[in-house]
């Protein structure tokens, strides 16, 4: 019996790309890595959820410890831009969720085995290399949902706050004509923002998770280490800056503008 | 257009998919995590504040009873002191009229003595000159017979002249 051990200089190079790979269908919705990958990141968040909430403690320790001390960093940098203890408390949960998802995406997505445990299929007459798994970020649908969702929440915590029509006022305003010129712009803003969110998350991600694969196959031990190091540093160096940009945006928009 | 979002593989459902799975996020969240810890973290806080505001009213209930006892051990060594003063103003009366009345009694004693005394020379003095006469009684009868009358005279008054002598 011959066995066929395929060496890393046989591997075959690497297929790069940039939108997600689809899995499989079901009920004419295509499952792709990266929304399997989504789902387990949500499961495990839940489950870690639920062992921290089970048996909360008076005095902390262990997981519920690292859970507190997290949260209570977080509500005090949140205190400090919004400048109340109240208002942390009240937009803590949109902004924790999505620095938690965000970080937790973005360091499975370095998990050794993501992006590399899959099968070969047949595309156009070659055989390429289609993962089950995939960092969440590196796709854009994922990026622009949460780009999306934040600016929604965004205007609508600004809506909550002011009012509707107070709201409306910064983009919509005809007391003058430049008035009315920097609605328009603070509109065009608003989807700008939607824009750089997703863009600046994705083009971080898909380009470290292009790195790794790079590094990975020109060299597969220790050189891609260091990499793998920045990966979780730019991983959480995004989660934060997501978080925070949402944050700041939630106080411009609860404030009275003039 | 189409080919760039054909390229970056956008697709609404899956646009639609993420956002259904970050709103379930952040309600599980809120519900199994954020809730639970911010109410223990808010519960911790209101216990400690308790805890700091009973450690300083114990501290100021400690003060109070140190102040009070201080207060109650000065007005207590100025009441013994008080106390002290008094007894031994009624010590020095109480010693005066002890001494007082030693002295009565001594001197009633010492005269009482006197007195006892002088009866007992007076008694003896009458003992002695009944002796004496005594003594004379018989010495001149003794001599009376044998001597002629002067020098029976002359014996005589020398014998009373002695008994005198002896009486005194």
């Amino acid at each position: 019996m011959q066995l066929d051990f395929i060496t890393w200089y046989d591997a075959p190079m690497p297929h790069i790309e940039i939108g997600a790979e689809k899995i499989f269908t079901f009920a004419h919705f295509a499952i792709t890595n990266t929304l399997l990958m989504s789902w387990a990141v949500v499961v495990f968040l839940i489950v870690l959820a639920q062992i921290i909430s089970r048996r909360m403690a008076m005095v902390p320790a262990g997981l519920q410890n690292a859970a507190e001390a997290g949260v209570e960093k977080l509500l005090g940098f949140m205190e400090g831009v919004l400048h109340s203890r109240e208002r942390a408390e009240k937009y803590f949960p949109v902004i924790a969720t999505i620095f938690i998802l965000i970080l937790i995406c973005n360091w499975f997505g370095i998990i050794p085995g993501v992006g590399s445990i899959g099968f070969f299929e047949v595309q156009n007459g070659q055989h390429v290399f289609v993962p089950l798994l995939r960092s969440v970020a590196s796709d854009l649908n994922f990026t622009l949902a949460l780009a999306l969702t934040s600016v929604i929440i965004v205007n609508v915590l600004g809506i909550t706050a002011l009012g509707f029509r107070s709201h409306a006022s910064k983009f919509f305003s005809f007391k003058s004509p430049i008035s009315f010129f920097v609605g328009l712009l603070e509109l065009l803003g608003e989807f700008s923002k939607m824009i750089s969110f997703a863009f600046r998350l994705f083009g971080n991600i898909f380009a470290g998770e292009v790195l790794l694969i790079i590094m990975g196959f020109l060299s597969p031990y220790i050189i891609p280490v260091p990499f793998l190091g920045l990966e979780i540093f730019v991983g959480f160096i995004q989660a934060l800056v997501f978080s925070m940009l949402t944050l700041v945006f939630i106080s411009i928009a609860i404030e009275q503008h003039a | 257009m189409q080919e760039l979002v054909r390229q970056f593989g956008l697709d609404w459902k899956l646009l639609l998919a993420q956002v259904v799975n970050f709103l379930i996020l952040l309600y599980l969240l809120e519900r199994f995590a954020y809730g639970p810890i911010i109410a223990m973290l808010a519960e911790r806080r209101r216990k400690i504040e308790e805890g700091i505001a009973a450690s300083k009213n114990a501290l100021q209930r400690l003060a109070d009873a140190e102040k009070t006892r201080s207060e109650m051990i000065l007005k207590a060594e100025q009441e013994s002191l008080g106390v002290v003063s008094a007894a031994e103003d009624t010590a020095k009366v109480q010693a005066r009229a002890i001494l007082n009345a030693a002295n009565n009694a001594s001197e009633q004693v010492v005269a009482s003595g006197h007195r006892k005394i002088e009866e007992d020379r007076l008694k003896l003095e009458e003992e002695v000159n009944a002796h004496a006469v005594g003594l004379i009684k018989r010495g001149l009868a003794a001599t009376i017979g044998k001597m002629n009358p002067t020098e029976r005279d002359e014996v005589l008054i020398k014998d009373a002249l002695r008994a005198l002598s002896i009486s005194r």
